[in-house]
């Protein structure tokens, strides 16, 4: 029986090898910098309420003070599931995207900046910042 | 005097009407929502070998800005698909934030989920006022909600208020955290007690609760700049030139042109 001068708490705790949406997406944040020269950043905010996370990824021109809110990820403490959310500019009804596990994050992020609307962001910035 | 013109022109084939609104109005900041033809339009008010409007970088696929200066006083510091906040900074006069918003319809998003999008749009705009180092803002556009709607009037939403008198308390404290006040000139344009139109949207249904006239299409200002707006300095506009933009029965005519009035404001800055 543990006499409570002992450290009670599990061996196994806070070793998940699980890689969190904000590591996901700060990689892919630090990687805009690299792909750009610098020119351009990722910047990866968090806020949070009532116990859920958003992380709201930003496409940022430092030399222009600007930044341009691409999308933003949802989730709880445990991380997944993740509902990825944007602008619907068609007007129709957003279907709400659940993404079970860090690979279907990396998955759907991969698709998002391959985007034509990510396509267009980066390059109107990009000849912004070089004109 | 400044003057700024905005309308949700529902991607209706409004060159004319648009130009006759900046001829008569004589206006200097043009700010256009569902409005696709930017190139067509700077031909149409633009005349050769004078001095013209210019259209300015924005990447918010909903907003355009005209203005009549040089594009480089208007700079964009925050966007996103449907909100653009920009920094307007005429030489020897008062530099402003513009806060520029199309919010999704009610058709697809519900009050809740406006109202949220409020707060994130107030959160951002007090981020821009910290960088900016001043409270001078500028909300416009179209806020698919009416001015008392829970986005417009929460303390964590965009806390505007409808008289001069309250904004200028300048801010209200809700469980010890500080929020500042916008004023929302728009409640005196509802009904008809005046000249203009009772609101800039009509909207007819056969359901318990319709309010027929609306005002989705608003301006607010920070205290800062309240006094800096004639007290008729807001108005909604029914004519642009010597065309109507109402029907008969005296409603925007979405037939001739958009489904909203457009709205103009002076500021002196």
């Amino acid at each position: 029986m543990p006499n409570g001068n002992e450290n009670l708490w599990p061996a196994d705790v806070g070793t998940s090898t699980i890689v969190p949406p904000l590591a996901i997406l700060r990689r892919q944040a630090v990687a805009l910098g690299e792909r750009t020269q610098g020119l351009l950043e990722g910047q990866v905010e968090t806020l949070t309420e009532r116990g859920e996370f958003t992380q709201v990824f930003y496409v940022v021109a430092p030399s222009l003070s600007y930044r341009y809110k691409l999308f933003e990820v949802r989730h709880g403490v445990e991380g997944y599931p993740a509902y990825p959310d944007k602008w619907d500019r068609t007007k129709r009804p957003v279907v709400q995207l659940k993404l079970d596990t860090p690979e279907k994050l990396a998955e759907w992020l991969k698709d998002t900046l391959a985007s034509d609307e990510t396509k267009r962001v980066v390059g109107s910035l990009l000849s912004q910042v070089k004109a | 005097m400044t003057t700024f013109l905005f309308w949700n022109t529902n991607k209706k084939p409004v060159v004319e009407a648009i130009a006759a609104l900046v001829k008569s109005h004589v206006v200097d900041v043009l700010i256009l929502a569902e409005f696709s033809t930017p190139v067509e339009l700077l031909e149409r008010i633009n005349q050769p070998g004078k001095a013209g409007f210019h259209l300015t970088f924005g990447l918010s696929k909903g907003i355009v800005v005209f203005t009549r200066f040089s594009s480089q006083f208007v700079h964009p510091v925050y966007e996103t698909d449907r909100i653009s906040i920009r920094r307007l900074t005429l030489p020897a006069q008062l530099e402003i934030l513009l806060a520029l918003v199309h919010f999704p319809s009610k058709l697809y998003w519900s009050g809740d989920s406006q109202a949220i999008e409020c707060t994130e749009l107030a959160r951002e705009i007090r981020t821009q006022e910290e960088n900016a180092g001043h409270n001078r803002t500028v909300v416009v556009g179209d806020m698919n909600m009416n001015p008392f709607e829970p986005g417009l009037v929460s303390a964590a939403g965009l806390n505007a208020v409808m008289t001069r008198d309250l904004a200028g308390r300048r801010s209200r404290s809700v469980q010890s955290r500080e929020y500042p006040f916008f004023y929302n000139p728009m409640w005196n344009h509802f009904g008809d007690r005046h000249d203009g139109p009772p609101g800039t949207y009509y909207y007819e249904r056969s359901e318990h609760v319709c309010y027929f006239w609306n005002i989705f299409d608003q301006v607010l200002f920070r205290p800062d700049l309240v006094n800096r707006c004639p007290s008729d300095g807001v108005r909604i506009l029914t004519r642009a030139g010597d065309r109507s933009l109402l029907s008969e029965d005296g409603t925007p005519n979405p037939r001739l042109a958009s489904d909203h009035l457009p709205l103009l404001f002076e500021l002196d800055l």
